[in-house]
């Protein structure tokens, strides 16, 4: 008798205990998946707001470049064009009808100087695209750019191309990288002092580079952490990571600068 | 015992009948869910009347243990992605037929159909952890607490794993002649907080597909 009962006490505590166990398993279960999905949510979160701040810097990049290449267009009409058109006027209005071998001298000289100003014109015509530039491929809007360069005949460019671009291209990656080279060659311009620039643009196991070396002043990478340029630089590093790369500076006082612009591409 | 089987009654009828107040407002796998609960309170209540006139309810839970595997499957058939869906259909023909190999051969029908129901439990213990399995990987922004998927899948892993359990434990108390009395007051506490669990999935399915019926969790 006694023996049943404690059978019976033994089994009472198997099938509570069992009924506690598994109350815990389910308990335990819906917390994982409650804690999951937290995480899932937070992570979706996450994701949104980098896509927006993708976007976001996307707009900022597109109006740069739309701007840069107005300031590139204003630049031209007033140094260029400008200049051509009004040494036209005072060639046309020096012109003495009596002395008609003179005069048709500086009708030639007008002519010619016509001639250049519409050249300059279709010039300007295709810069005025704008980030269309990217729209043809990153190649060419880079030579569009170097010849903008080389129009100053300041600076010698040369332009490099190794490994064949992939058919299909990223415009985004494209407008980012296009902006990060503009940014430098300003910078370069403005800057370094430098005679010569080269780009080059290298593209190996679905990875892109973009290098740019100039023979200019150089600087201390350690002390432009909190400078104008400094910040300069690190608007380059973080438009980089925003295309899921990054950029490499090496610069020393007197020795040029090489900045290296890798991601993975398309 | 006898009040805990009365309130278990009395919550299917009502879940049941507000099921039925409501089916326009239900998936059809929804509409199926009501169904089985209207079915599980018919069975339950005729094994109630046969124990009490002939001592033996059992051939309920032959042909109840198989409408109820139909049932389940047709739901999940609509609710789990397409792959899955193709295997679980296919599953129905083979399982159903051992089921009635069993009932007419080896439990005959006054016999409680352990061997049918093992079977069964063990896939709802599948369909759950299929269903859960949806869930995570479908991330929402909603809390899972008000997903009637969450519920109904939850529902069927807590009752598959313990009525398994409980399963082996009558068993094993009547091979010793123990006492089983508290298996049965557990399993009737299981089966309260199982409807519960499907009550609450119909009430987040019902508020959830008012708002957006197009949501792939609710079936078509």
């Amino acid at each position: 008798m006694k023996t049943l009962v404690n059978d019976n006490l033994e089994f009472y505590e198997l099938v509570f205990g069992s009924a506690i166990f598994f109350a815990s398993l389910t308990g335990f279960i819906i917390y994982f998946l409650m804690f999951h999905r937290k995480k899932q949510v937070l992570h979706i979160l996450q994701q949104e707001k980098l896509e927006a701040r993708f976007q976001q810097e996307i707009t900022k990049t597109q109006l740069e470049v739309q701007e840069q290449t107005m300031q590139t267009i204003g630049a031209d009409l007033h140094d260029n064009i400008g200049q051509l058109l009004s040494l036209t006027s005072l060639t046309l209005n020096s012109i003495e009808l009596d002395n008609e071998p003179k005069a048709r001298q500086k009708v030639d000289a007008a002519i010619d100087l016509t001639i250049r100003s519409i050249k300059e014109m279709r010039l300007l015509g295709k810069l005025l695209q704008g980030d269309q530039l990217v729209v043809m491929g990153l190649s060419a809007a880079i030579r569009h750019q170097v010849s903008w360069v080389e129009k100053s005949e300041k600076f010698q460019v040369s332009y490099a191309e190794d490994g064949e671009l992939p058919a299909v291209n990223n415009p985004e990656k494209d407008l980012i990288l296009f902006r990060i080279l503009q940014e430098i060659l300003n910078n370069i311009m403005k800057h370094a002092h430098a005679t010569q620039i080269s780009i080059r643009l290298d593209y190996q196991n679905e990875q892109l580079y973009l290098k740019v070396t100039d023979n200019g002043v150089g600087f201390d990478t350690a002390d432009l952490q909190h400078t104008e340029g400094g910040m300069g630089l690190q608007n380059i590093r973080k438009r980089a990571g925003i295309i899921g790369g990054g950029a490499n500076i090496d610069s020393a006082p007197g020795e040029g600068t090489a900045i290296t612009i890798f991601t993975s591409y398309p | 015992m006898n009040i805990i089987f009365n309130i278990y009654l009395l919550l299917l009828l009502t879940i049941f009948l507000n099921g039925v107040m409501q089916l326009k407002k239900h998936s059809t796998p929804f509409k199926i869910l009501i169904i089985l609960i209207g079915l599980t309170f018919v069975s339950e209540l005729s094994s109630r009347l046969l124990a009490d006139r002939f001592h033996n309810s059992m051939p309920i839970y032959h042909v109840f243990s198989v409408a109820e595997y139909a049932c389940l499957t047709a739901i999940y058939v609509q609710l789990l992605p397409n792959g899955t869906m193709r295997g679980l259909k296919y599953l129905q023909i083979p399982i159903i037929s051992y089921a009635l190999i069993n009932s007419f051969f080896i439990q005959h029908f006054w016999n409680f159909p352990t061997n049918s129901i093992v079977v069964f439990q063990i896939i709802y213990l599948g369909y759950s952890l299929l269903g859960l399995k949806k869930i995570l990987e479908l991330p929402r922004q909603v809390s899972i607490l008000k997903e009637s998927f969450f519920w109904l899948n939850i529902s069927l892993l807590m009752f598959s794993s313990t009525q398994l359990l409980s399963l082996g434990l009558i068993n094993f108390g009547n091979r010793h002649h123990l006492n089983l009395n508290p298996v049965f007051v557990v399993s009737s506490l299981i089966n309260l907080v199982y409807y519960s669990f499907w009550a609450t999935s119909l009430y987040f399915h019902k508020a959830n597909y008012r708002k957006s019926p197009l949501n792939e969790d609710f079936g078509k």
